[in-house]
């Protein structure tokens, strides 16, 4: 189910990723929100950003914030392990981290179904997508992925 | 005129990115800082209209820091606007 959101943050992020359509290849699934990021939202958060700086959450103070190695370190924390495969995986929960050549960041999450959740920025609205390759326009490419077992897989299995 | 310019700049040129520390940075938005007081009126409005990473802005305009605790985007928020009220802003 989509969301509604304002004209103008529709324009803002079709213009910012060219390839994706929506009601086709992506559609909306929040409202603009402030208060947490792409990296806090791939772990299932959406009460804090993940960041060192103020207003945002940070405990691990040996683990940049600012690097891939250091988002996967996080996700690592979390129970992820790092993989070479993105493909969808029935019962794997998957994690994908761009980095885009001036060194910015981006995690995507991979729902039950294959499809992708993003955050997009600090202040933007959450987007389900078909693909990774949609987000490269502004993030770049994939430099890591993780998965870890989905909690939710085995709970229907039971 | 101004600012409302810079911040356009600085909006849609960071709204994707999932890093304060680089959002802050950008030219856009030390211009801005470099406004000084004149821009704390348009700065307030702005986060009263459409909330977004101002306190950084505000510390380096200012030169105070109310909030040095904060722990949320909301608490930021909160505290700058009350000091916004308290400054007649």
């Amino acid at each position: 189910m989509g969301i509604d959101i304002t004209p103008d943050w529709r324009d803002r992020v079709r213009r910012l990723l060219p390839d994706l359509r929506e009601g086709l290849n992506f559609q909306f699934t929040s409202e603009v929100d402030y208060n947490y990021n792409c990296l806090s939202w791939a772990l299932s958060c959406n009460t804090r950003p993940f960041e060192n700086s103020k207003g945002a959450f940070w405990p691990w103070e040996n683990i940049p914030d600012d690097t891939a190695e250091g988002w996967a370190g996080v996700c690592q924390m979390h129970g992820f392990a790092v993989t070479d495969s993105i493909e969808f995986s029935p019962g794997l929960e998957k994690i994908a981290i761009f980095e885009a050549e001036d060194g910015s960041l981006h995690a995507s999450r991979q729902d039950q179904t294959g499809r992708w959740k993003s955050k997009l920025g600090d202040m933007g609205p959450d987007i389900d997508h078909d693909s990774l390759a949609a987000l490269e326009a502004a993030y770049g490419k994939v430099v890591r992925v993780l998965q870890r077992r989905r909690r939710d897989w085995e709970e229907s299995a039971v | 005129m101004v600012f409302q310019e810079l911040k356009e700049t600085w909006r849609n040129e960071t709204w994707f990115i999932s890093s304060i520390k680089k959002r802050t940075s950008h030219p856009s938005y030390l211009k801005i800082i470099g406004l000084g007081l004149p821009a704390l009126p348009s700065i307030f409005a702005e986060l009263r209209r459409e909330p977004d990473y101002w306190f950084l802005a505000l510390e380096a305009i200012t030169r105070e820091d109310p909030a040095p605790d904060a722990e949320s985007m909301e608490q930021l928020i909160s505290v700058w606007l009350a000091w916004a009220n308290e400054h007649g802003y």
